[in-house]
């Protein structure tokens, strides 16, 4: 019965604790009725408490009556964090939450590539990426605590050449939900830049592994500049990046930003399964930042001039020329400021 | 430069391909010129394969007489077209040859490239679908250059399966 607990398992206890507190805020709670409720030694308590105010959390001890009281949660994204009044009901209900990482799109694809059953809506979260990835091997600025950093696998049953378009509805998911922390303040660059007054706050990077009729697994990285302070970013992206810290003028919670995204995500990705883009166009027109502008769409070696009149289902982008409306799915944007 | 002289020449233009043939000698100066295609020249057997600019379109189209002189092994590749296998493209979007503008390319053309190997990136609003082959064999022909765009069941590329 004198058996220390291991690490993990002390960690576990801890977990619980801090939800049994946490969600029963009025009740009483001494270390010793908690050990009798987790079946543990009084010593094990005191160990996991200590481990808890460690961690960040902040905890009040009543030394009269030993009674303890949860105040506040730190800002970290931990598996106890971001499952605690997750609303979803797939998206994020299996976690792996991690401190740092080279990547979490390259664990969210070896894990979705080695392991058949990991289920649908699975999310890997780094509280900092060592070797954050953009598009065509560009890198994501992703320190340490201040940012959210997180890959979602998907395992639609949609044909593969609908799979683009998930891009533009991680965008939408986004600004909705920046929206509700900063209103008025978010934009879509197409197809999945999200801004906040004209400077990029996230990113986002799908990656595909199909078959030829059959999708097998679908990563949806993103990258969210949360609580990055100003002037944090390095040069080459000090004019052009912004965080939501900057704008807002104080922090945000991560684990609230990231369980609000994790809702709207469900929602806008339920919607695409049915109909594409189709119910979402509305609202993306009412968040784009390059509608009725005059732009130049650089696409591989292609250049296409025109004025965007909007998005169609599939996620590509409608332009105006002089004597015909044109469709194009992929290229660089860059507004025309001399016609615009 | 006589008559007999300047006859012989002529003879020599009809029985060429030439269309002209200047000559000086001793300060004189001749040049004869011939219309190849034309009535009067007499010399109708004139192989027109040999001047392309007379051949007729339909002539040139008609692989037919090539084929017939084509050696059994060199027409092995192209009878081989058939049993090649596409790479197509599973969405409208950019080809890309390489992961990354710096980065060399996937696959060369002759490569052996094996079933499952990506051989290439269609980029749709910035997914990047890395493009498998699905057979294993040589890369016998790239039919679309980096950067350009590519619609829904385009080929990529053409493999020669082992």
């Amino acid at each position: 019965m004198k058996k220390k607990l291991s690490h993990v398992q002390l960690k576990l206890l801890a977990e619980k604790i801090i939800l049994t507190i946490r969600n029963n805020d009025k009740k009483f709670f001494s270390q010793k009725s908690l050990a009798k409720r987790f079946k543990v030694k009084f010593e094990n308590i005191t160990s996991a408490t200590e481990l808890l105010t460690e961690w960040g959390y902040k905890l009040k001890f009543n030394s009269k009556d030993k009674s303890l009281n949860f105040l506040s949660s730190p800002d970290i994204l931990s598996d106890t964090e971001i499952k605690y009044k997750l609303k979803t009901k797939v998206i994020g209900q299996n976690v792996l939450a991690y401190n740092r990482v080279k990547s979490t799109n390259d664990i969210a694809s070896t894990m979705a590539m080695a392991k058949a059953k990991v289920p649908h809506g699975t999310i890997i979260t780094a509280n900092e990426q060592t070797r954050g990835r953009g598009r065509l091997g560009r890198s994501w600025h992703s320190p340490p605590g201040s940012g959210i950093y997180l890959s979602i696998i998907l395992k639609p049953r949609f044909s593969p050449d609908k799979a683009p378009g998930i891009s533009i509805m991680t965008a939408l998911a986004l600004a909705e939900t920046i929206n509700e922390f900063l209103p008025g303040k978010v934009q879509i660059k197409w197809p999945n830049d999200v801004f906040i007054n004209g400077k990029k706050t996230s990113g986002i990077l799908t990656e595909l592994s199909a078959e030829k009729n059959k999708i097998n697994y679908l990563i949806v990285g993103i990258g969210i500049n949360v609580n990055q302070p100003p002037g944090s970013f390095p040069d080459e992206i000090k004019e052009t990046a912004t965080s939501i810290r900057k704008v807002l003028r104080k922090k945000t919670n991560r684990a609230d930003l990231l369980k609000s995204f994790l809702l709207n995500f469900e929602k806008e990705y339920d919607l695409y399964c049915k109909n594409q883009l189709s119910d979402s166009l509305k609202r993306l027109k009412k968040y784009s930042y390059l509608q009725d502008k005059h732009v130049r769409i650089i696409s591989g070696n292609e250049k296409i001039d025109g004025k965007v009149i909007g998005l169609s289902s599939d996620g590509s982008i409608i332009l105006e020329q002089k004597k015909e409306t044109i469709s194009v799915a992929s290229g660089e944007v860059t507004i025309d400021v001399q016609k615009t | 430069m006589n008559e007999k002289y300047i006859r012989k020449l002529i003879k020599i233009v009809e029985e060429s391909e030439v269309e002209s043939l200047e000559i000086s000698s001793w300060g004189r100066k001749i040049k004869i010129t011939q219309r190849l295609n034309s009535s009067f020249n007499g010399n109708s057997q004139l192989p027109a394969v040999t001047h392309p600019v007379n051949i007729p379109p339909e002539t040139t189209n008609n692989p037919a007489p090539q084929a017939v002189n084509q050696p059994a092994e060199e027409s092995q590749p192209i009878a081989d077209k058939s049993k090649m296998v596409a790479v197509k493209s599973p969405m409208v979007g950019t080809f890309y040859g390489a992961p990354s503008p710096d980065a060399d390319p996937y696959v060369g053309l002759n490569e052996k490239v094996r079933s499952g190997q990506v051989v290439c990136i269609v980029e749709a609003m910035k997914l990047m679908n890395e493009i498998e082959t699905e057979v294993s064999g040589r890369i016998a022909e790239i039919l679309v250059e980096n950067g350009k765009p590519v619609e829904f069941g385009q080929e990529l590329f053409l493999i020669v399966p082992d």
